[in-house]
């Protein structure tokens, strides 16, 4: 049974970070915008999460600086891609790489240690130090991993029972109908490209102050593109993308699982590569499965944005 | 893209990079380097200092393969991202092939044969998430860079398994060497054969594009895929072609990065390669001249990323900050861009600009012709949302 719950445990914490970040990109997706940024929001939140929590001696301070530089960052990709009409993608992939390059920048500037930087204050972990029965499921995970099914609440309504939700589809699906409509469509993509920012922030702070307690070089390892799959994989819809997410989180949690156990005696780099593996074919299915749901986001892109 | 608009690419792609350089100068400078300092550390990194043209060259050359490739997919529409994978898989195989092969068989036999493997299983790799994406519409962004996360994981299976080497220093796992026979250049990296083959890779691109009827329907598919479609251009069978073209080149560079400076992997090999390779295809204007170019300048950025912790204690990932700064800003559409373009046509009495069809076809996902539809059609957009650009 502890095999069980240890499995529990780590299908929640592989799910936690994809998750907030899936769910913050849904926004950026309804709206009609590919951010494929994720990754290198998730790595500015982590750090900057981590240097507020070593500075300001909080990590939910820290976690508020996180969203606060993250929202920044998602304006000047709002002014990159919709205002000067660069391309998302490669904007996207430059963000990734100024996340990468630029934390790792930052981390010598300001910690002078290209190591693992690490910080006392942490997200408190409500279960802990339990070791067997049902509770250990829950053990060590940061408080991030119990606001998860609030915050899917909220992005639903907000996604699709609120007026701003409509807006953001209606950007995303009918810019000209919307615009009609007296809709300022720019604007509701700022929206979602900053609500995207705000919670890339937080799904970077649940790897660095929430469960590593550390921020190392490229931390993310892929999370941000795998979250950004999750919302194509879930079609775009709030429990779409949490089912999606979770399947990413048990594909991480069985390469773990197996990793310890030795399950299927192959060697450990095979293992490792079971979450984009799954991927793929996620997205294989889904493209076959659903054969307009790629190409219903891509047509948003080529024929109906501005 | 035609020589006309030439000038206003190749004047946009300047100004990005120096957009670039700018803010990484600024940031630098926050973060306590100076930058003059940093100016002058990576001219002498990339040019001025022993032996730094050399390595310039060196780095320059594997880019390029891998841009050139790219170039193809770009044209096309079909948004390759996956270099960095295809290229270790090239890397990986020829490695494999070139360790297997006796040598008995005559070095540079083993070598060719080694490099065309390497080449093939860039092509592999390639044409995986091209199946996904042209009978399936899979995002052709995240396949692709998937394939780059599952290549990343088979270097190190690589290195720590089946060609491990007993000579392996400290925590790193390396595989055994190729024997010096089978290498394609010394460990500088710089072999006459090389270089020739960047340029028979990029002259038979540039034929391929220019001057045959399958480098016309990639363009055409590239402009407008529905129009080319109804054309009767076989759109799968092309974009197919268009991803085994760039994975070829890609494993190209792999092989000849493994079978040339380096000889071995080594477990979390990284040359953080592939974005690189996709900005020097952008910067280079889809263009293979400009590609040409824009790899030396990124490969003097390369080398100078090697120098600069020397020199200033930079940390070397500052690299992927600068081209994370400048593909950030490359296709955004200034407008000096747009006033240059104008004016370059105005002198050579082309088409007003935005004409259909000189713009430098955007990869799929983007809207490739958002402005130009806009300029054309003022009157389209009555209830103009935000303030016009």
């Amino acid at each position: 049974m502890n095999e069980v719950y240890t499995f529990v445990n780590s299908v929640l914490l592989g799910t936690t970070p994809i998750l907030w970040a899936a769910l913050g990109c849904l926004f950026a997706h309804r709206a009609g915008i590919y951010q494929l940024g994720l990754e290198g929001l998730m790595l500015i939140g982590a750090f900057a999460s981590i240097g507020g929590a070593i500075a300001l001696g909080s990590a939910w301070t820290g976690i508020l600086l996180a969203m606060a530089v993250c929202v920044l960052v998602s304006v000047v990709f709002w002014f990159v891609v919709v205002i000067l009409k660069a391309n998302a993608i490669i904007a996207g992939l430059g963000l990734v790489g100024i996340g990468v390059g630029g934390t790792s920048f930052l981390q010598g500037a300001i910690f002078h240690t290209s190591g693992a930087v690490s910080a006392n204050a942490i997200i408190g972990a409500p279960v802990s130090g339990t070791a067997t029965g049902p509770l250990s499921m829950l053990s060590s995970l940061s408080l991030l991993v119990y606001l998860l099914p609030v915050a899917a609440f909220v992005v639903w309504v907000v996604a699709r029972r609120t007026n701003f939700g409509l807006r953001v589809s209606a950007s995303g699906q009918y810019p000209f109908a919307a615009k009609a409509a007296g809709v300022r469509v720019r604007l509701v993509q700022l929206g979602a490209l900053c609500i995207t920012g705000a919670m890339c922030a937080i799904g970077g702070s649940e790897l660095s102050v929430g469960s590593l307690h550390a921020f190392s070089y490229d931390m993310t390892a892929g999370v941000g593109y795998v979250a950004f799959t999750a919302v194509l994989f879930g079609r775009e819809a709030p429990w779409g993308v949490v089912l999606a997410s979770f399947i990413f989180g048990i594909a991480t949690a069985l390469g773990i699982f197996s990793q310890i156990h030795a399950i299927f005696g192959l060697p450990l780099e095979f293992i490792q590569m079971m979450p984009y593996i799954v991927t793929v074919l996620a997205l294989w299915f889904a493209g076959w499965r659903w054969p307009q749901a790629g190409s219903a986001a891509e047509g948003a892109f080529a024929e109906l944005r501005e | 893209m035609n020589w006309r608009n030439g000038l206003g690419s190749v004047g946009r792609s300047g100004v990005a990079l120096l957009v670039g350089l700018a803010l990484a100068a600024i940031t630098f400078q926050a973060g306590g380097f100076s930058a003059g300092g940093t100016a002058s550390g990576v001219v002498t990194g990339a040019i001025t200092g022993p032996g730094s043209l050399a390595l310039t060259l060196r780095y320059a050359l594997p880019l390029a393969f891998i841009a050139i490739g790219v170039v193809v997919s770009f044209r096309g529409g079909f948004f390759n991202a996956g270099a960095q994978g295809q290229f270790y898989a090239g890397g990986i195989v020829s490695l494999y092939v070139g360790l297997t092969l006796p040598t008995s068989l005559g070095g540079p036999i083993v070598a060719m044969l080694a490099i065309l493997a390497g080449a093939v299983a860039g092509m592999v790799w390639s044409i995986l998430p091209g199946l996904l994406r042209v009978y399936f519409n899979v995002n052709e962004v995240i396949g692709t860079l998937m394939f780059s996360f599952i290549a990343e994981y088979l270097v190190t299976y690589v290195a720590v398994g089946p060609l491990k080497s007993s000579a392996g220093a400290g925590q790193v796992a390396v595989t055994t060497s190729v024997p010096n026979a089978v290498r394609v250049t010394p460990a500088s990296g710089i072999g006459i054969g090389v270089v020739l083959g960047v340029l028979l890779v990029g002259a038979a691109v540039w034929w391929l594009l220019r001057r045959t009827r399958f480098g016309f329907e990639i363009a055409l598919i590239g402009r407008n895929p529905v129009m080319a479609e109804v054309q009767g251009v076989e759109i799968r069978q092309i974009g197919l072609a268009t991803f085994a073209i760039t994975g070829f080149t890609a494993g190209l560079g792999g092989a000849i990065e493994i079978l040339g400076p380096l000889g071995s992997i080594s477990s979390g090999y990284d040359p953080n390669i592939g974005l690189t390779a996709i900005l020097v295809a952008l910067v280079g204007v889809l263009a293979v001249g400009g590609v040409l170019v824009a790899a030396l300048v990124f490969g003097g950025l390369t080398a100078a990323s090697l120098y600069l912790p020397i020199a200033t204690g930079l940390p070397s990932t500052s690299l992927v900050f600068l081209t994370g700064l400048v593909s950030f800003v490359v296709t955004a559409k200034v407008g000096w861009g747009r006033w240059s373009q104008g004016l370059a046509q105005r002198v050579r009495g082309g088409p007003r600009p935005g004409h259909r069809g000189d713009e430098v076809p955007v990869p799929s996902g983007a809207p490739p012709d958002a402005d130009e539809r806009q300029r054309g059609t003022p009157a389209a957009s009555p209830g103009s949302v935000g303030t016009p650009v």
